[in-house]
């Protein structure tokens, strides 16, 4: 039996939806979601010698189970099976459900946090509680724990290239990215899971790690409602797979269920003291730019993202954005591509030739983007009221016009934006016809792989849910948010090591004060 | 409920909703086993039958890809998969197309260019529910067709590049114990 195989077959290791009857369960600390946020938080917590119960709604799967074939692999990883979106349609979130949360699915890209994002808090949002030098060792930490290094020029895939081409030509400032792998055979397929195990990803690092260090990890077991007495969270109550019933008491409690399914689970519980729960929601909202090249792409091939330019990041009163790669497989690939009948299928045969370059859109720095409020829908499932602003849609159209001209610049023979109908270019001078595209709701495809915020952390009660300093709930004195809803704006660049680096400086002082 | 909030409801738009099973002409049936489908009611299956056939009308037989449909609801918030019935029935809806487009017919009685010219009056519309509808449409046909093996070579995708038997089952591989310990895959990192 490998190593990974051993841990996972721990008797620690519980499935809820084998569980034979209703299941009561306590401990110190328990952990909810298994994510970016929950791993760290239960290893430095379980090594430490704590007692962590962590209780994930997703299943455990391993690289046995990511068969590189979206159909199948999507039910299993993926919120509501990949088809999770805006309330209005609007933009569509990708966002994971699995032990080891979105780093199972996520394309492996490490930023730490940019160092005048830490100062906007501090300044405007009212964070004091920790300052950015205290952040680094933690992601030095994980940076060797997760084997996070730049990539080779070798493992510049051509969809990668093209951007770098394009970028360069126009003179435009690009970098290449750091990627969490270790001997990663650049399969592709990152957003599937990787079937090698060569991404670090939660799920074969700190999960295994709090695991072994003795803590215990029922998976298939979703956390429905807090239950509250005399300032305090005396239980979780939830649903095994199956629908048998899930008791937990806890000395303390941990929520990592990521934005939109933390603020949620406060919502369900009842939880929403200052009526600021689910407020402030940033999705990073992107938008696709489709080149087809005359010589074969291949991106479904490769590490999903090498390059990436933050030229525009900080557009003064106008909202910023950066510029990365997207891999493209066929069942995501068919449903982002504009149009229906023959002029789908015309556009969709040149698959293999088609690379995918994306506009990140940096939401929540400016008054104009103000971000969404999640809500509960009548089953109690999440839904994010995120109406797209007038300041983002302006965005969207200079950023869509500088994917295009970095695409022509590479070589691509046509340019497709994801409007219905699509605006297509052939040359430099088409471009402009973006700007009298249909910018607006339902008209152009968007999507988000980035959700942040939602339980904001701030020193102010009355604006924020959680103190800066430890992530504690304002009022209830044993709860802690530690995941990436406590963002109080997005972050401009991908968000893991983000939320690693503070999770792990969090769950170091909850050690230290425990 | 003002107007701006009646668009913003997206596909559960109450009041639009409500009137989606009120029909001037019913739908065109498609026989189909009602215990055979897990959220779809048989109309919606029918209806949902019609769109994909002009979604992908290179595909023979449209009721896979309508089965597929089905089975995918299963994942998502249960109150969403209703959605999609009575965004379905509201597609074939006779009385909103008069209202909307001045046409008499359901979706799923039409011939294939008047379909077509709904489903370009729905992605064209100034109401948001309806751009957003056909959205959720065009998506869920092109996803559930291009799923296929078969489909996907034919667009040129040759499928995962597999390395048999090879994983790095050690959740230690790649920290500095490890490093000193083994000799890395590739001979140094
Ligand atoms: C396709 C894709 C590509 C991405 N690529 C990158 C990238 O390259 N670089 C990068 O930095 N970021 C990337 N991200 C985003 C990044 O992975 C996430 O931002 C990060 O993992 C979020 O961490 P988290 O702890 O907030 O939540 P998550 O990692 O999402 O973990 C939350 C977990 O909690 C579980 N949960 C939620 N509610 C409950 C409940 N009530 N009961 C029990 N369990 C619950 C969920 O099932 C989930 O498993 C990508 C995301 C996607 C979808
Ligand atoms: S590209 Fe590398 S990290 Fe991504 S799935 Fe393939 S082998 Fe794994």
């Amino acid at each position: 039996m490998s190593a990974l195989a051993a841990v996972f077959a721990h008797e620690r290791v519980i499935d809820g939806a084998r569980a034979s009857g209703d299941l009561t369960v306590t401990a110190d600390t328990c952990v909810i979601g298994s994510g970016a946020g929950g791993a760290v938080v239960a290893a430095t917590l379980a090594q430490a010698g704590k007692d962590v119960l962590v209780v994930e709604e997703g299943g455990l799967y391993t690289n046995k189970d990511f068969t590189m074939d979206e159909n199948d692999v999507f039910p299993k990883l993926y919120q509501e099976g990949g088809r999770r979106a805006t309330e209005d349609l609007g933009v569509v979130i990708l966002q994971g459900r699995a032990v080891g949360g979105t780093t199972v699915v996520n394309w492996t890209t490490s930023f730490r946090t940019p160092e005048d994002v830490v100062a906007h808090w501090r300044e405007k949002r009212g964070v004091t509680g920790f300052a950015y030098k205290e952040l680094v060792p933690h992601w030095d930490w994980i940076e060797e724990r997760l084997a996070i290094a730049e990539v080779k020029p070798s493992e510049i895939n051509k969809n990668n290239a093209k951007l770098k081409e394009g970028l360069e030509k126009l003179g435009y400032a690009w970098a290449p990215l750091k990627r969490n792998v270790y001997a990663c055979m650049q399969s592709g397929y990152c957003g599937m899971g990787c079937p090698y195990n060569a991404k670090r990803s939660m799920l074969v690092t700190l999960i295994p790690d709090a695991i072994e260090a003795g803590a215990r990890l029922l998976h298939r077991a979703r956390i429905d409602r807090l239950i509250e007495s005399g300032g305090e969270i005396t239980a979780a109550e939830g649903t095994l797979q199956g629908g048998k019933a899930l008791r937990i008491t806890a000395k303390r409690f941990v929520l990592s269920g990521g934005a939109l399914n933390s603020p949620a689970l406060l919502l369900r519980s009842g939880l929403n003291d200052n009526d600021r729960v689910g407020l402030r929601t940033f999705l990073h909202p992107a938008i696709i730019s489709v080149g087809d090249y005359e010589e074969p792409i291949e991106a479904s091939y490769g590490p999903p993202q090498s390059v990436a330019s933050h030229h525009f990041g900080n557009r003064g009163d106008e909202v910023g954005f950066f510029l990365e790669a997207a891999p493209n497989h066929p069942l995501l690939g068919a449903a982002t591509m504009p149009g229906f009948g023959a002029a789908h299928r015309e556009r969709i045969v040149r698959f293999a030739h088609a690379a995918s370059h994306i506009a990140i859109t940096i939401d929540g720095f400016h008054d104009a983007t103000p971000g969404g409020r999640v809500k509960l829908r009548p089953s109690g499932a999440p839904v994010l009221d995120y109406p797209i602003p007038e300041a983002l849609f302006r965005t969207f159209a200079f950023a869509q016009k500088r994917l295009a001209e970095v695409q022509l610049a590479s070589g691509a023979r046509r340019v497709l934006t994801t409007h219905e109908p699509p605006i297509e270019m052939r040359a430099a001078s088409d471009v402009s016809a973006i700007d009298r595209a249909p910018w607006r709701t339902g008209s152009v495809g968007v999507f988000s792989a980035h959700q942040m915020g939602g339980c904001a952390m701030g020193d102010d009660p009355k604006s924020a849910v959680v103190r800066s300093q430890d992530l504690r709930h304002h009022r209830l004195r044993n709860l802690h948010v530690i995941d990436g809803s406590v963002f109080p704006t997005s972050l401009g660049v991908n968000p893991q090591e983000s939320i690693y680096g503070l999770a792990r400086l969090m769950a170091t002082r909850l050690v230290a004060a425990s | 409920m003002n107007r701006r909030q009646f668009l913003k409801r997206g596909v559960i738009g109450g009041a639009l909703l409500s009137v989606a099973g009120l029909a001037l002409y019913p739908s065109r049936e498609r026989g189909v086993d009602a215990a055979s489908l897990r959220h779809l009611s048989p109309r919606g299956f029918a209806i949902l039958c019609a769109v994909a056939a002009r979604i992908v009308p290179h595909v023979a037989d449209p009721t896979r890809i309508v089965r597929q449909i089905d089975v995918w609801l299963d994942d998502v918030a249960p109150d969403a998969a209703a959605d999609v019935n009575k965004l379905l029935l509201l597609f074939d809806n006779a009385l909103f197309a008069l209202i909307f487009d001045g046409r008499l017919s359901p979706f799923s009685r039409a011939d294939g260019d008047a379909q077509d010219a709904v489903l370009t009056a729905w992605r064209d519309s100034r109401v948001t529910v309806r751009r957003s509808g056909y959205q959720v449409l065009r998506r869920l046909c092109l996803g559930a067709c291009y799923a296929d093996t078969n489909e996907q070579r034919g667009i040129g995708y040759q499928g995962p590049r597999r390395i048999p038997g090879l994983s790095f089952d050690d959740s230690k591989m790649g920290t500095r114990e490890w490093l000193a310990a083994n000799t890395p895959p590739g001979g140094k990192p």
